[in-house]
């Protein structure tokens, strides 16, 4: 198809390299004046709330999606300085039953939160340095991935108040593991290596169920659709590919735009993948079909810090601005991609 | 469009060629031209991909050859292989590993305003195709996005300074201004190529400076 704009072009060539001021509403955390090193960014859709662990600033930051309202829990390691990278205090977060999880990379704790009370309830150390604290609602246990380690470490809780955390086992996975997903309602866990492949774990056996080629030189991201059975890897260079999950991880759809990407969002009501790039200072908005096929939706401005996406249940696509201790709230103007 | 404009310009040289003034006859009337530089990329690969999220520009090295027809119109071949630098690479090795490449060929014609005190303009305006490539290797997983397509117009401001009786020395600003019809993307799972369904304009900007010698 041809440019229909054929008059926009020089206007557009002439901003080619334009960052501009990132779209979206900005949400300002608290004491982060000096940038934060977000590592994850998840949205709980029994709290209604956008979870931020907040990095050096010692708390998780709860958002409400709709006022912007931000909420606190403190009692993570905590700094003034920020040097740039994520590599300090609580860098993961999930929730599941009622509760939040959430890894503290300098203490080496997984600490766990009422989120009605908004303190740390619970917790035990950890057996190396965190990445990534994922909860499994059928054997409610907890996975941290450890990649200094190669190891996947799973945590028993107890239906107790407050629960008991204990450190049960561990999965090896050499050259990674990166990222975490659970598929609850197909009972599989997905990590990758840190290139080309995706591992399939099963989440009661711990067993690991196959490998799939994930297109990635570099893998970073991932998420599933678990009513439609597809898995999603996102790559550092800009690359996002659709597996088919329920068909050995045949490889569906393919398509690069952007680069730099690293936690990526899903929002299955839409159908839309959310990918966030440090190194295009943008937000990539993708469809995904019914037959897995993926298509270009949109791109949005956004910091040359980004690296993590969310996505919550209104129609907003959520973005990390390390650099400016912020998240950035995105309207997701697009239809559903079904 | 595009292609008026260059029958333009090769209908004028053609004309000021068939009917050259008394003296107005060059003394030289080929040229070969080397240079280097470094390119800027602006504008989208294709639509939702800037040309920039993968390379920070081309480090150039550019031949041409031009033929005089007369004392201030030419025509001239122009051909250049950037080195793409990738935006994103772990390791020296891998960054290495993940440099790209772009090549152009374009066709010209030459213009030779009047001396400017040490200096020799020329002017070269043309049209031609380009084919860009960008990489990331990690760890030996390579993954690649490859485009090509013409390039509209193509302007090149060269101000050498004649060093000697046969050769120059100068810098050059060079613009290209096209589209990609043609992509390909490898991954390490799969390749997948077509045409960009949804093209969007790229330029590059380039400056650098030139060697030239007539004959």
């Amino acid at each position: 198809m041809r440019n229909p704009r054929p008059r926009l072009a020089l206007v557009v060539l002439a901003c080619g390299s334009c960052r501009g001021l990132p779209d979206g509403a900005h949400v300002s955390l608290p004491n982060a004046a000096a940038g934060i090193g977000f590592d994850d960014l998840r949205y709980s859709a029994s709290l209604h709330r956008v979870l931020a662990p907040a990095g050096r600033t010692g708390t998780l930051d709860l958002i409400d999606p709709d006022s912007l309202a931000v909420s606190t829990v403190r009692g993570f390691s905590a700094t003034d300085g920020y040097d740039g990278g994520h590599d300090f205090g609580a860098t993961s977060v999930d929730e599941g039953g009622g509760l939040l999880f959430v890894t503290d990379r300098t203490s080496l704790r997984l600490d766990v939160v009422d989120p009605k009370a908004g303190t740390i309830v619970a917790g035990t150390g950890l057996g190396d340095s965190p990445d990534y604290v994922r909860f499994v609602a059928v054997t409610n246990e907890v996975w941290v991935t450890e990649p200094s380690a190669s190891r996947i470490e799973i945590f028993s809780v107890s239906r107790d108040t407050p629960p008991a955390v204990a450190s049960v086992g561990v999965i090896a996975v050499t050259n990674g593991p990166e990222s975490l997903v659970i598929d609850q309602r197909a009972g599989r866990a997905y990590s990758h290596r840190w290139q080309s492949s995706t591992v399939v774990l099963d989440v009661r056996t711990r067993a690991v169920l196959g490998e799939w080629p994930n297109g990635c030189a570099a893998s970073r991201g991932l998420a599933v659709d678990e009513a439609r059975g597809f898995f999603y890897a996102g790559c550092d260079e800009g690359t996002v590919s659709v597996l088919d999950a329920a068909h050995g991880g045949r490889l569906l759809s393919s398509m690069a735009r952007g680069a730099g990407y690293d936690v990526i969002g899903y929002a299955p009501a839409l159908g839309h993948l959310y990918l966030a790039g440090a190194a295009c200072s943008c937000l990539v908005v993708l469809g995904v079909s019914s037959a897995g096929v993926l298509s270009f939706l949109g791109r949005f401005v956004a910091t040359p810090s980004t690296h993590c996406a969310a996505a919550d249940d209104a129609g907003h696509a959520w973005v990390c601005d390390p650099d400016g201790g912020r998240l950035l709230r995105i309207d997701d103007p697009y239809p559903a991609s079904w | 469009m595009r292609h008026r404009a260059l029958s333009a310009a090769v209908a004028v040289a053609s004309c000021m060629h068939a009917s050259p003034a008394a003296g107005d006859a060059p003394a030289r009337r080929v040229e070969l031209g080397a240079s280097l530089g470094y390119g800027l990329p602006l504008g989208d690969a294709e639509r939702g991909s800037r040309v920039s999220d993968t390379t920070f520009g081309d480090l150039l090295l550019a031949v041409d050859a031009g033929y005089r027809l007369t004392r201030r119109v030419g025509i001239a071949v122009h051909a250049h292989y950037g080195i793409a630098i990738p935006t994103l690479c772990a390791t020296a090795s891998d960054c290495e590993a993940s440099l790209g490449s772009d090549v152009g060929l374009e066709l010209v014609a030459r213009f030779y305003p009047p001396r400017m005190g040490p200096f020799a303009p020329l002017v070269d305006v043309g049209m031609g195709y380009e084919w860009l490539t960008t990489r990331l290797v990690d760890s030996g997983a390579e993954s690649s996005r490859s485009y090509s397509g013409p390039v509209f117009v193509a302007a090149r401001l060269v101000a050498p300074v004649a060093l000697g009786e046969r050769w120059s020395l100068g810098p050059v600003l060079d613009g290209s201004y096209g589209t990609f019809t043609s992509f390909g993307l490898r991954t390490t799972a799969q390749s997948f190529s077509g045409d960009v369904p949804w093209r969007s304009p790229h330029a590059w900007l380039s400056f650098g400076i030139r060697a030239g010698v007539v004959f």
